[in-house]
Formats: structure tokens, sequence, C-alpha cells
């Protein structure tokens, strides 16, 4: 369970989100849902932020600091592939020297969110966030 | 008999590469459970003979202060040096107390002291719950969730089959031989079973669980007693396997006094040997046969009520008649139905826990319930049972059971409810108030639900949402417009969705009730236009007005089905409707099992049965003789389905039937100025060409043309419908460039008749009829990787990549779809 978040916190987090395509398609009122209901969590340096194989799917939003795929991807949306297909997660580590901040959504959430805002399937098929 | 049928593979769904695997675990399960089959009729036979029935009290006693102590020993062990090493430390000391008991026993003969008595049937007491534990905390970092689901019955089976060896082993056994044997031999198995354990290590790799995101505010035990208390259904449950759990202590005890009188404990063993064996065989195959069969046939709730129903019959069996017949009945009762059944499906009950605390509560329960339930069924024994005869005793056995039965009877009647709870609080529901948003004092007036359901003014999903907010704020005067909009035809899918959302909020009971009948009316609608799919079928015409129906009614039965998920999940009997529509449309055929499965559960026998055939993928043929046997297929000739497809409330289904009708002749009652766009525009272009002023393709045509490509397999018809105003034929000359390598692509051409010739570096490839040239435009890629030069007498059907990309935000199912294609790229 996590805690209900302050108004300062949640407009922080939506604007940050707000600065990651595709979800700058979404209306303020879904991201702030969304923030509500997405994981939150603060990396050190060099933390690793997804096992990679073997972890459950996550789609990962990085809305502060960096983080690095395996495959060198260092896009502030990870983990997309895993969505429709579970095996396919990729490790993924917090930035050497600033950390990392995220936000993550589970499989269900993700496919309720795209299923109630179709505005982000149509970015991500568009190019932003692969 | 065909071999194929029994290939345990295919029974059990085991996909390649899996049978190794679960054999090598399953044998873990057959070398650990056959040496504590061993133990545990050591143990018994043992004490019975030489310490007595009478004193089992005392054991009932010490086991929950020993597991006190063992299971947070174990967890701690588990938390300094890791699952492998204290397996490790575990085996190491079944090899050496197995060799100390038999040394020992050896040593003293034919009379043991009572306290090397206890000790052994207390060791073998520790060992039935701690291997256990050991086991399937150790199989759970091998397989996820849906495997460890799907493998369960075959790894217990192995666990059955250790016992049914151990069983025979003990049958075998000389006359007066005594049982120190068997305890060399459980240390030989946990030798072997150890060897397996490092062959797994070296096969095989841990699935490894990531770190759960979230900062916890769990204030641990106290938040979930508080939570426990608050929930009636948890409650029950506690109390209720507690009382059945009481009730097996006091059967075993009353089965043990009887199989113990007059008996050593060689002949003891051998007794316990064949009960064992008949025992674990019942198991065996009440777990790979029956109990899934059972939870489904009479559903969790039900089965819930079957451990006290029959220690209560045993109970009364006991008063009656107490003698072998009654004491072999408790014995199959307590240590075949209860492990079987009662065990495995108190998993299934657990589900209906409160979500927010459901691990730790269950923690409570499991280790709170099993060990108070003996000890205080051991007190009694020590302090009340002298008192009172075998007959009063099983008279006071049988007040238990029946007032468990009680306490399961209100567990039965809560499930649902809790079950429905935690499931509608895992989905993400978005049209709920923000809860930062203060409530609004503004009275809404009920007349006002009707004409919202009626409007079709925003059919996106932030429109739905903000409909159902409006009718959920009128509150509970909405209610009747909701009940009845759910249930009739004369609103749209849209709007009866929204009546089913906004009733799940404000009286969610009434929706649990109707839905499923709800629903199956919706799913034998689905059957209606399958008697006109068959109907036409049979028609063998070959116009493409024929040839779009086959696909609008190949594809109707999957937004049935899509709806009938959407309004189980909204009742809360299904986890949310997204996720499962895509499994179910996954190439992998775990996740896609796994759906199945849970739509089996939720919907229930007869909405599952009337299902069956959509979600099994049958055959046209198939789906009409499944609902041919259930009376459900309309019968009708070609004609009258193509005039009742003409009437469709879906365009593309009448300008087709319109099409079909018009090129077998039947022209009467087709109206040129019919107010659906497409039939008027189909309708216009067929007089046009008859008149001989137009080639032009219809509408329907058009559509006939990409339903015959494979790349537009994702489109349902109701996408093509949607596409079908937009698309347009073009005759570009020859060598005109269509797209540039490297420039923006923002045309799909479908090619109908000629040659496109596709030019990549030095490759060049010429296209002709049903072809398409910029595929990657449907999955959204905006850059052509090829230059498209049009060749002779080219003619295509073109679609604009926009529009594509705009009917995948319309319709998300589909955005969805293309996003899986774009990604496994």
């Amino acid at each position: 369970m996590t805690a209900p978040l302050s108004s300062s916190e949640r407009e922080q987090r939506v604007a940050a989100l707000r600065a990651i395509a595709p979800f700058d398609r979404l209306a303020d009122l879904e991201l702030a849902l969304l923030v509500e209901v997405a994981a939150h969590r603060r990396y050190a340096p060099g933390a690793v932020v997804h096992h990679g194989e073997g972890g459950a799917p996550k789609l990962i939003m990085t809305i502060a600091g960096a983080t690095r795929a395996a495959s060198g991807s260092n896009h502030p949306v990870a983990g997309l592939p895993s969505m429709f297909d579970p095996y396919a997660v990729e490790r993924l580590v917090a930035d050497d020297t600033v950390g990392a901040e995220t936000l993550s959504l589970d499989r269900q959430t993700f496919f309720t969110v795209a299923r109630e805002c179709p505005a982000l399937i149509r970015g991500f098929l568009e190019g932003e966030g692969i | 008999m065909n071999l194929a049928l029994v290939n345990p593979a295919r029974l059990f769904s085991l996909a390649p590469g899996e049978s190794v695997k679960v054999m090598h675990f399953a044998g873990l399960g057959f070398l650990m459970q056959a040496g504590l089959a061993l133990g545990i009729n050591a143990g018994d036979s043992l004490f019975l003979a030489r310490v007595g029935s009478d004193a089992l009290p005392n054991i009932y006693i010490l086991t929950p202060i020993m597991m006190l102590i063992y299971i947070p020993a174990f967890s701690a062990l588990l938390g300094r040096f890791g699952i492998d090493r204290v397996f490790n430390g575990i085996m190491a000391a079944l090899v050496s107390c197995g060799i100390g008991f038999w040394l020992v026993l050896s040593y003293y003969g034919a009379a043991p002291p009572i306290l090397l008595c206890y000790a052994a049937k207390l060791y073998a007491g520790l060992w039935y719950v701690g291997l256990y534990t050991l086991f399937w905390t150790y199989v759970d970092d091998f397989f996820d969730l849906i495997d460890a689901k799907r493998f369960f019955a075959l790894f217990d089976a192995g666990s059955a089959t250790g016992a049914i060896l151990a069983g025979t082993i003990c049958t075998q056994l000389p006359e007066n031989s005594g049982v120190q044997k068997l305890y060399l031999l459980w240390a030989v198995f946990a030798a072997a079973a150890w060897l397996m354990l490092g062959f797994i290590r070296r096969r095989w790799s841990k699935f490894v669980v990531a770190e759960d995101d979230g900062a916890s505010t769990s204030n641990g035990v106290t938040d979930a007693v508080s939570s426990m208390w608050r929930s009636r259904y948890a409650m029950a449950i506690a109390i209720g396997l507690f009382l059945v759990l009481a009730s097996g202590t006091l059967c075993d005890y009353q089965t043990m006094a009887i199989f113990s009188a007059g008996l050593n404990e060689t002949q003891l063993s051998a007794l316990f040997g064949r009960l064992t064996l008949g025992v674990n065989a019942m198991n065996m195959v009440i777990g790979l046969f029956l109990f899934n069969r059972l939870v489904s046939r009479f559903g969790v709730r039900n089965v819930a009520l079957i451990q006290a129903v029959a220690f209560g019959l045993v109970f009364v069996w006991l008063i009656g008649q107490p003698g072998m017949a009654a004491a072999t009945a408790g014995f199959f009762a307590f240590r075949g139905l209860m492990v079987s059944i009662d065990f495995n499906n108190l998993n299934l009950l657990f589900a209906g826990l409160p979500a927010d605390r459901r691990v730790e509560i269950r923690t409570i329960i499991e280790g709170m319930c099993e060990p108070s339930a003996s000890a205080a069924a051991g007190v009694f024994l020590l302090f009340v049972a002298p008192h009172l005869g075998m007959s009063q005793l099983a008279c006071f056995g049988l007040a238990v059971s029946v007032l468990a039965l009680a306490v399961f009877l209100l567990a039965r009647r809560d499930y649902v409810g809790a079950i429905a709870a935690n499931l509608r609080s895992i989905w993400f529901d978005m049209a709920r108030r923000p809860s930062w948003q203060p409530v609004d004092d503004m009275r809404i007036e009920a007349d006002i639900v009707v004409p919202i359901l009626l409007s079709t003014i925003d059919p996106t999903p932030a429109g739905r949402r903000q409909a159902e907010r409006i009718i959920v704020e009128v509150g509970a005067g909405a209610i009747p417009h909701l009940v009845e909009a759910a249930a009739s035809q004369q609103y749209s899918v849209r709007a009866r969705s929204i009546a089913l959302r906004a009733l799940g909020k404000l009286d969610l009971p009434r929706l649990q009730k109707t839905v499923g009948s709800l629903m199956q009316e919706s799913a034998l609608r689905a059957y209606e236009m399958l008697g006109r799919a068959g109907a036409i079928e049979d028609g063998h015409a070959e116009d493409a007005g024929s040839f779009v129906l086959d696909r609008v009614y190949h594809d109707y039965p999957r937004l049935v089905l899509e709806v009938v998920l959407e309004a189980l999940t909204i009742a809360g009997r299904l986890p949310p409707y997204e996720t499962i529509v895509v499994a179910l449309g996954s190439g992998r055929s775990k996740e896609r099992a796994f759906a199945l499965e849970t739509i089996e559960q939720g919907a229930g026998r007869k909405l599952h049965r009337l299902l069956a055939p959509w979600l099994g993928g049958y055959s046209l043929t198939a789906q009409l003789a499944h609902g041919r046997r259930y009376g459900r297929i309309p019968e009708m000739t070609p004609a009258e389905a193509l005039q009742a497809a003409a009437r469709s409330a879906f365009p593309l289904e009448a300008a087709a039937a319109v099409q079909a009708l018009w090129t077998a002749g039947t022209r009467a009652d087709l109206n040129e100025n019919d107010p659906r766009p497409l039939v008027q525009q189909t309708l216009r272009v067929l007089i046009r060409r008859d008149a001989g002023t137009s080639d032009e393709a219809t509408p329907v045509e058009n559509v006939a043309a990409l339903v015959a490509c494979p790349a537009f397999d994702p489109f349902d018809f109701t996408q093509l419908e949607w596409l079908a105003p937009t698309l347009k034929t073009e005759q570009p000359a020859g060598g005109a460039v269509l797209a540039e390598v490297g420039a923006a692509l923002e045309r799909i051409y479908l090619v109908l008749a000629g040659t496109l010739i596709v030019r990549a570096g030095s490759a060049e490839t010429v296209l002709t009829k049903g072809a398409v040239a910029g595929e990657a435009g449907l999955l959204g890629v905006h850059r052509s990787d090829a230059t498209l030069i049009a060749g002779s007498g080219l003619r295509v059907l073109v679609v604009e990549r926009h529009r594509v990309m705009a009917c995948a935000e319309a319709f998300p199912v589909l955005g969805l779809e293309l996003l899986r294609r774009r990604v496994a790229r």
C-alpha cells in the first residue's frame, strides 16, 4: 500500500511526467490519476532499477536523473516490450552519477491506462518512447 | 488406444522442454515425501505401541510449541543464509538424524525408552510441516505464478507417489522386526533428494523476483490484525479453519486409539503402510484429476464445506459403530481429504482476504490457527476427555464439526462479495472521483441519466468517464434507469457499458445479481448472428458483399466476448479485462491458458458454455455445431439472412448485405436514400455501375480488398467500417514516385491491379495484385525505408497513415495490437 500523495508531490510528478513523450499527450486529470497509482521510487547512483530476466514486467518512466538499459538505451520510458511479452524484460540501472527517480506501472494498470487514454498508444505508435 | 491421448505432456499442457524440468522437481518431491512418510509411519507406530494413544494429547500440545520455535528459526536462517544453504543444512540433518535414530533404536531393541518414542513422534511432526514449507519455498524460486499454478498438481503427484512407495515398503516389513530400519531408509531417501537438489541447481536457473516497488506504510501485525477484525469474511475463515483443525485433531485421536488397540509397532507400521498407500493414491487422483473439476463445478465456496461435512459424518459413524471401518474413514478424512481438497481450496479462499493486508492476514491465520487448534484440542483431550467415553468424545467432535460448517456457511455467503471487492480494488478506475477533489454539493436530477446514455456526443474514453461521473453524482435515483439501460438493446454498447460501470459504483450487489443473465443474453445474440453466418455460407455466394459479411460474422463474437469480459470485471468477477483481452490474443500459450482459466472461473458454467466456441477459436462449422447442440442457432434461408443483415445496426454489415442482395438480383426493398452513408454510397455506386455511368468500386469492395490482405488482419470489421469512408482508389502514371526512401511515409498502398516497384538500395521488388507497399505505416512508422514507384497499369487502394493512427486511437484494442506488432519488429 502506498501513502497518499501530498498536492505538491502530485503536481511535481505530473509536471515531470508531462515532460516525457508520449505522456505529454494525456490530459492533466489523467496524469494526476496516473501518478496516484504509479509506484514511485528513488535510486542511488548505479543502483539496479530492474533486475531484467526473471523480474516482473513493468513500464518504467524516469522522471528525474537517468537510467540506462542493458541495450544501452537511456530513453526515459523503459519496459514497453515487456508489456506485451512478460519475458522480454531488460536490466535497467540508475545513472552512475545522479541516480534516478522513477514511476512504474504494472501490466494490468498499463493496459487499463492504454484503453482509457488511447492518445498514449498513438504516441507510442508514432515512435515516442520506442 | 491412441497413445497421444495419454501423453502426460499433452494431458497437462506442458510446452516442449517443460516436461524435463517438471520431472526433476516432481522427483525431488517424490524423494522428500517418500522419506517423510516412512518417518511419520515409524514415529506413529513407535509412539502408539510403546506410549499409547492416551498420551497423544501431550503431542498435540507439544507440537505447536515446537513449531513456534521452528518457524521463526527457519525464517531467520533463510534471511541469514538463503534457501540453498538452509536446504543443504536440513538435508544434512535428515541424513544424520535418520542414521542416529536407526542406531539408537537398534541399540535399545524391543524396549526403547519413552522419551525416545516422544522424540521420534515429534521429530516426524516437525518435518511434516517443515519439509512442506521448504519444498514449496524452493519451488517458488524456479517458477513464475502461471507455471506454479499449472504444475502444482504434478508436483503434488510426485510427492504422493513417494508416499505410496513408502506405504508399500512399510507393508513389507517382517513381523516383529521393529521400525528402526525405516529411519535408515529415510536417511537414504534424504541423501538421494540432496543429490537431486544438486542436479537441479546445476541444470536450472532461478526465477529472480524483483524487489517490490513503492514505499510501504504497513505497520505490520497491528494493521493486519485490525484489518482482519474488520473483515467478517477473514474472521469467518480464521474461526472456521480453527474449528476444522480442532475437529481433525479429535478425529485423529479417536482413530489412533482404535488402530493401536492390541498391535505391536511392526503390525502398526504395516497397517499405517497400507493406509498411507491408500490415502496417497486417493490424494494423487484428487490432485491430478478431481480437484480443479470440483472447484469449477461447485465453486470454491461450496468446496469449503466438504471438510466439515466429512468430519461430521466420520463422528456420526464413530458414535454409531466405532471400529476399524470408522477409524479408516477418519484417517482418510484427516490425512486425505484435508490435504488434497481442504488445504488446496484454502489457498483459493484466501483470495477473498482484504487485498491490502492479504499476505499478513494469511500468515496470521496459518501461523495461529493450526498450532492453536492443535493445542486447544490437546488441552481438552488431556483434561476433559479422560472423563468421557469414546462415543461422548465423538459427540463433542460432531458438535465442533457442525459449528465449523456453520462458520463456513457464513464465509460462503461473504465469499463472492469479498472476491469482488478485491478484484475491483486492483482495477485502476480512471472514472473515480479524484481523492483530492472536493465533493460537489450541486444536486443532479435523475432525469439526466437517460439523455446522457442515449447521447453520442463524445465517444472517447474520456467522454465515457465524464458521463459515468455525472451519473454517479446523481446517486441512488439513477439506479432504476441504469438497470433498464444495461438490459435494453435500445442503448448502444457504449451506453450499456457506462450503465454497468455506474451501477457497479452505486449498487454493486444488484449488478452482481444480474450481470450473469445479462451477459448470457448478449452471448445469445451472437448466436443469432451465427445463424445468419451459417445461412449465408450455405448460399455459397462469392461476391464482395458475402466476403465482407463472412468477416463481420468472424469478428462479431470477439466483440461480444469483450463486452462480456468488461461486464464481469465491473461486477468484480474477473481481474482487469484489459489484460485478459491482450492475453487471449497473445501468441504465448501459457498466458492464453491462464486467461482462459481465469474466465472459466469468473464467468460461471452457463455463461462459459456459451462463450466456449469463441474462447476456443472454433471454426464457423464447429461454432454452428456447438450452437445447434444447445438449440441456439435460428434456422433461416440465405435470402432471409441477407435481409436481416441489411437491417443491421452495423453499417458495414448492412452495406455488405445490400451488395450481396444486389449481386443476387434481389433489388426490391433496397433504399437509395438509406440514412447510413456507407449503405447509401454502396447502393448509389451499384446503381451507377449498372447504368454504365461509373466503374468506381463500392465501399464494400474496398473493404473486401483490405479483408483479403493479411496486412490488415489486426483490423476487425468495426475498424474497417471506420476506415471505409476514408479509402480511395488511384491510378498513378507509370514511373511516378509514390514515396522516396527516407522521406515521409504518409500512405499505404494496396495493389489492386498492375505493378508497383519497391526499390531498397540495389534490391528491387515488383509487387502485384494483393500486395501492400508501405506496410510499416500501419504500425506508425513515418519514414519510408524504400522508394515506391508506380509500374505499368497500376491501380491502388490508398490508406492514409494518419487515418490508421486515428483509427488506432478510436479503437484502443486495435492500437494495442498494432503496438504489439511494432515493438516485436
